[in-house]
């Protein structure tokens, strides 16, 4: 006789949840924003631990308490930090695997990964890509804009003019599937992608992150559209700070009311929500 | 691997450039340089066990095209035309349409192994400063200079492969007096391997050259049409915002000599500049051209099985197999 075993969900997912993002997109400032909370209680995730090494960002921490912006992360840091979190009983890991996102930026660079992340890669079975949109500013070309004179040359050398923003992002994800052994021809479930959109507040907008992302970065869009199943991927929008704190009185206000209560994330239909530990809930449930 | 920087000592990409002491290594001649032993020894040490990705980014050789082929037998579109007809461009073009979130109507974007090299083809079309646009020098004309630019494509559950094959257009113009010239070796790659191809008529090469480019253009698509075994073309216009500009006589001679050859080939007229958004010429029909090959290779082939049925006495050749008879 044969029994068929029916489980919810997923079988054999790895509970660890993988940050990825490049140099300078906000990963800092989030997961010091992120454990302030989750210590403070002021979220339903707890530790289940206290986290072995958290240097990485005790000085962010230190810095929003003080109204100062977190400084840069520097790019030969490769610290890892892992928080063991629990979300409705269930303990999991966050990982962010490369502190100041410098081997993200050599894995386009040299087409090549370390033992280290391949592992980190087998065992996570979630991942959240950090994109700061504000910075990738729109290059303009013949097939844009119709300048009334165009001077036309012809170039004397092949050069490379080495990777776009956005060909930068889709060459990670092609090698960070590559190497986690996923084909491209069937929709991918598995790991499961979030897309978050931070430094919200720079943006000014009223659009809603998928929006942002199409205009932004459409062709990486059209890419995940393209590969993932529909279920396992979402974008989110993300303010860990939710202003600049680049004036006395916002420095005053981080001081008075705590850095806490500032931040929100912006959900896929474009609803603001005070509590950003909700995105991992969220990436939890693809 | 992508190309490093040959200065000893110096810290790009990971760091500033020395030269420039900027961000700038790109632009550094060093950076353009090939890559030494040693500048690969040092890195590799430096990464420790690393392993590398099979593919570079860089355009591929005939030889990588095993990377893709394990997983699907790619599709080969050949582009055909002479020198500056606007092969290399349409393929910046296309990749430039992609990048900014044109679509194909039925095909969707799967990734590609070659992104840097659909970039360097791409920045010739990016408008710099003062509206200058410096458009690609011309593709190396020796007979064993190879790119192939790759897109994984999707159409509903079908995955497709799909590698744009591109050549000089001189290699293409001895190929097309003589098939077998030994420097036309790329040439005879490209007609031989491709499934569908792409080819160029130059309307700025009819204005200015008149009755000389059309011969020519004729000339190559004799030699397209003379073995394409049902493969089929796109008869491309490129620079089609001059094609008013050609004298009517020439264009109606060459578009009737052309569909007297090539048949059923469809016509697309493109051109890199557009004149509103959306723009005809730029944005929809350099995408239709690739799917139009797209869609015609796509269609079920009529299998022309003739059975031979008792055709002869002979009882041997008449035996159909034990399992009919009890």
């Amino acid at each position: 006789m044969i029994y068929f075993l029916i489980t919810e969900g997923r079988v054999g997912m790895n509970d660890s949840i993988l940050i990825i993002g490049p140099p300078d997109s906000g990963k800092t400032t989030f997961i010091a924003q992120f454990l302030t909370r989750v210590k403070k209680r002021k979220s339903s995730i707890t530790l289940s631990k206290t986290p072995e090494n958290i240097k990485a960002i005790t000085d962010a921490v230190k810095r929003l308490a003080m109204g100062e912006e977190p400084t840069t992360t520097s790019a030969d840091e490769n610290v890892e930090l892992i928080l063991p979190i629990n979300i409705e009983d269930k303990n999991i890991e966050l990982v962010c695997p490369d502190y100041g996102g410098e081997q993200v930026n050599d894995i386009t660079e040299f087409m090549e990964i370390d033992d280290h992340w391949r592992k980190l890669l087998s065992s996570s079975d979630r991942w959240i890509l950090f994109i700061r949109p504000y910075e990738i500013v729109p290059e303009y070309d013949l097939s844009i804009s119709s300048y009334e004179e165009i001077i036309s040359e012809k170039s004397e050398d092949i050069k490379s003019p080495g990777l776009s923003q956005q060909s930068k992002f889709i060459e990670l994800l092609q090698s960070l599937l590559h190497f986690k052994n996923k084909g491209v021809k069937q929709p991918i479930d598995t790991p499961s992608l979030s897309i978050v959109l931070t430094c919200w507040d720079e943006l000014k907008t009223t659009e809603k992150p998928g929006e942002v992302l199409q205009k932004k970065l459409p062709m990486l869009l059209h890419f995940i559209e393209t590969i993932w199943q529909e279920e396992a991927f979402k974008i989110f929008g993300l303010s860990s700070q939710e202003f600049p704190l680049n004036t006395p009185e916002a420095k005053d206000k981080y001081q008075d009311e705590l850095p806490e209560n500032f931040g929100y994330m912006v959900d896929q239909s474009g609803k603001r929500d005070k509590d950003i530990t909700k995105l991992i809930k969220i990436s939890l449930q693809l | 691997m992508r190309k490093k920087c040959n200065k000893t000592d110096c810290p790009a990409p990971k760091g500033l450039c020395l030269e420039h002491a900027s961000n700038d290594h790109p632009k550094c001649e060093h950076w353009q340089g090939t890559q030494t032993d040693q500048s690969v020894d040092i890195q590799k040490k430096v990464n420790g066990k690393a392993k590398s990705l099979p593919w570079t980014g860089e355009p591929f050789q005939p030889t990588d095209i095993e990377i893709v082929s394990q997983r699907s037998s790619p599709l080969i579109i050949g582009m055909v035309g002479s020198a500056e007809a606007g092969k290399t461009s349409y393929l910046g073009m296309l990749y430039t349409l992609l990048f900014n979130g044109i679509k194909f109507n039925y095909w969707s974007f799967a990734g590609s192994s070659t992104l840097a090299a659909w970039e360097t083809l791409a920045q010739y079309l990016k408008i710099k400063p003062h509206g200058k646009v410096e458009f690609a020098p011309p593709t190396p004309s020796n007979p064993d200079y190879y790119s192939l630019y790759h897109l994984a494509l999707k159409r509903g559950k079908l995955f497709r492969d799909v590698l744009f094959a591109d050549s000089s257009g001189e290699v293409f113009n001895i190929w097309s007096e003589d098939t077998q010239d030994q420097n036309a070796e790329n040439a005879r790659w490209i007609y031989e391997k491709s499934n569908a191809f792409i080819f160029m008529v130059d309307s700025v090469a009819l204005i200015r050259r008149r009755g000389a480019a059309k011969s020519e253009i004729v000339q190559m698509a004799e030699q397209l049409a003379a073995n394409l075994k049902g493969r089929p073309v796109a008869v491309v216009w490129s620079k089609a915002d001059e094609i008013g500009n050609i004298r009517e006589t020439i264009k109606s001679a060459l578009s009737d000599d052309l569909s007297q050859v090539l048949g059923d080939a469809q016509v697309f007229e493109v051109s890199n500049f557009s004149k509103s958004d959306p723009d005809i010429l730029c944005h929809q029909n350099n995408i239709a051209v690739t799917e139009y090959l797209l869609e015609k290779l796509n269609e079920t082939k009529n299998i022309k099985l003739v059975p031979q049925v008792g055709a002869s006495d002979d009882l041997f050749f008449n035996y159909r197999g034990s399992c009919g008879h009890e």
